[in-house]
């Protein structure tokens, strides 16, 4: 705890008391987010088919939020690890405690072939920041697997895939006409 | 909608600033919340429930502060009840108040908002205490940019409304930003922060509090000034994301509008609403909302912005208050929008008052653009024609 006084001059100067508590938590994950997190360590990525609409998810959480019925490890299928751009911007990050980001970066949502959700919020390497695009194709960056672990997974959320993946980055191919991805965009 | 009249008696707002160092918590809400009585010309003993709403808690880090701030708002001993909608939740805390007179629940409902963000981190708070941040902006910029992209919007559309937003405020003394020079350029050639969104068509970070005090007929004949008729409220909801979900038109914002108009008899808003007060945060959702709650057609939207459509003087007047962009106390933000379209329909707008204004729209947003909460005001029970 620090405790910073206002200056005699400025005697109507609050006083800013910065006290940081910390507080553990232990999430006790759904069976669908273990058997995602535990495909992306084996270097697999599990969507769920729904088996009314053949919607598939990617970071599944066991229910299709459009028929609203169950989706188990039944529906569970492999995904490929290539997709496109449908969507992204450039932040540049913002101060606050914790951020360790200080240079511009890319937040993009990536389509995965044979998915029907996307994935918010990843980061695009293997191309200027500034020539980033909608219909980029993209490729999964994988950690080595001895650094793969359970990174990122929590109960909130659509999950994520910190634990095997650190990004993706531009396959070299040609763009995806918008025409491809226009229904599942952003 | 009604199974019995309400009415909008009392406005109140704090003059909202980057840091109400002045003020503790309790002395925001307090003096939101006791300019709100005077309007109405009761006292706290006349008030029968509080509800309150603000943003997330982790935005200041103090938790469930309606507990502590029962007291201060004269909820002693009175139903008080708390509201999260996210970003919309100050137009959704209204709207429930309203409802506890519409149905007979009570007389009298102090409805209260406010943000302090100057005593914590709404950066932080989003970000779940992690790095790499992307703050509200950076969530809605894909929005945007999709937005452009399906309907060959010219970027300056995004200049016009920061503008125009801006010298709006200037005729608002409640506003926090007051930016006496602003201008095309000046916007324009502000730091890009989310692409495409620059600085200037951002919303500030802002400490201030909104209050409103709804009654009912009786309440409000026994009250010293206009009331504004509550005419019809509606709230929808969506998933954050999902397979097919368009973002820049998100269906429960649809069905809101529409569920809106259906209970009060509106079948054309271009022409049936005088006024319009929408959450704008940054500058490209005034056209966004004008084509997502059926007030334009696709793509007429920012057509409506760049004919000036928009302006205090145009044919559809937008955010007279000048809004979210000048003003961002986060949790009050959505009430500020339903207590300005209230005092249109009063008469009581002052400078930024919209001639001959009987019919508004107050609305609010939140979350992942997947909270709505709106309102129909009226200068009386009859005026939609």
């Amino acid at each position: 705890m620090t405790t910073e006084k206002g200056s005699a001059s400025a005697a109507d100067e609050p006083m800013v008391v910065d006290d940081f508590v910390a507080l553990t938590y232990h999430d006790r994950l759904p069976p669908e987010t273990v058997r995602f997190a535990d495909g992306l360590i084996a270097g697999r990525i599990i969507g769920q088919r729904c088996p009314q609409c053949r919607r598939v998810y990617v970071g599944g959480k066991g229910f299709c939020a459009m028929c609203v019925v169950v989706m188990g490890p039944e529906s569970e299928i492999d995904v490929a690890d290539v997709g496109v751009v449908t969507g992204y911007t450039i932040i540049t990050p913002v101060r606050y405690y914790g951020q360790t980001k200080t240079e511009p970066f890319v937040y993009a949502s990536v389509l995965l072939d044979g998915a029907s959700s996307v994935l918010g919020g990843q980061e695009i390497t293997g191309i200027a920041i500034d020539a980033v695009r909608e219909g980029l194709r993209v490729r999964a960056v994988w950690k080595p697997p001895e650094a793969r672990n359970y990174e990122g997974h929590s109960t909130r959320g659509w999950g994520s895939l910190a634990g095997g993946i650190v990004g993706f980055e531009w396959t070299g191919e040609p763009d995806v006409p918008r025409e491809q991805y226009k229904e599942f965009a952003v | 909608m009604s199974a019995r009249p309400v009415a909008v008696i009392g406005v109140g707002q704090t003059h909202h600033k980057k840091a109400r160092a002045d003020v503790s918590m309790i002395g925001l809400v307090r003096e939101a919340a006791e300019r709100a009585l005077a309007d109405a010309g009761c006292d706290w003993a006349d008030i029968d429930a509080v509800v309150l709403g603000k943003a997330p808690d982790a935005f200041e880090g103090v938790m469930q502060p309606e507990l502590f701030l029962a007291d201060a708002l004269g909820g002693a001993g009175k139903p008080m009840l708390r509201v999260h909608t996210a970003g919309s939740v100050g137009g959704s805390t209204f709207i429930y108040g309203s409802h506890l007179v519409n149905a007979g629940i009570h007389e009298r409902v102090l409805t209260v908002a406010w943000e302090k963000q100057s005593e914590g981190n709404a950066q932080w708070g989003l970000a779940g205490g992690r790095s790499g941040g992307i703050g509200a902006g950076g969530a809605f910029a894909p929005f945007i940019r999709k937005y452009i992209r399906d309907t060959d919007a010219p970027e300056y559309i995004g200049w016009m409304v920061a503008v125009k937003d801006r010298q709006n405020a200037l005729k608002n003394p409640y506003a926090h930003l007051k930016i006496a020079d602003i201008s095309i350029e000046k916007v324009k050639e502000s730091e890009m922060l989310w692409d495409p969104l620059r600085f200037l068509e951002s919303c500030p970070s802002s400490d201030g509090a909104c209050a409103m005090v709804v009654g009912s007929e009786a309440a409000a004949a026994a009250a010293p000034n206009p009331p504004a008729w509550v005419l019809g409220t509606a709230v929808r909801t969506e998933l954050s994301t999902f397979p097919g979900r368009d973002a820049t038109r998100p269906q429960a914002g649809v069905d809101c509008a529409h569920a809106l108009y259906d209970s009060v008899g509106i079948t054309n808003p271009r022409e049936q609403i005088d006024v319009a007060e929408l959450y704008v945060p940054f500058s490209w959702y005034e056209p966004m909302w004008l084509e997502g709650h059926d007030i334009a057609g696709p793509g007429e939207g920012w057509r409506m912005v760049d004919d000036g459509a928009t302006e205090i003087e145009g044919s559809f007047p937008v955010n007279p208050s000048g809004g979210v962009l000048s003003s961002n106390p986060i949790g009050a933000s959505g009430m500020l929008r339903m207590a300005e379209a209230a005092l249109q329909v009063r008469g009581l707008a002052g400078e930024h008052q919209v001639e001959g204004a009987h019919v508004s729209l107050g609305q609010a947003y939140g979350g992942n653009a997947q909270y709505f909460s709106m309102a129909i005001f009226g200068s009386t029970q009859d005026a939609v024609r």
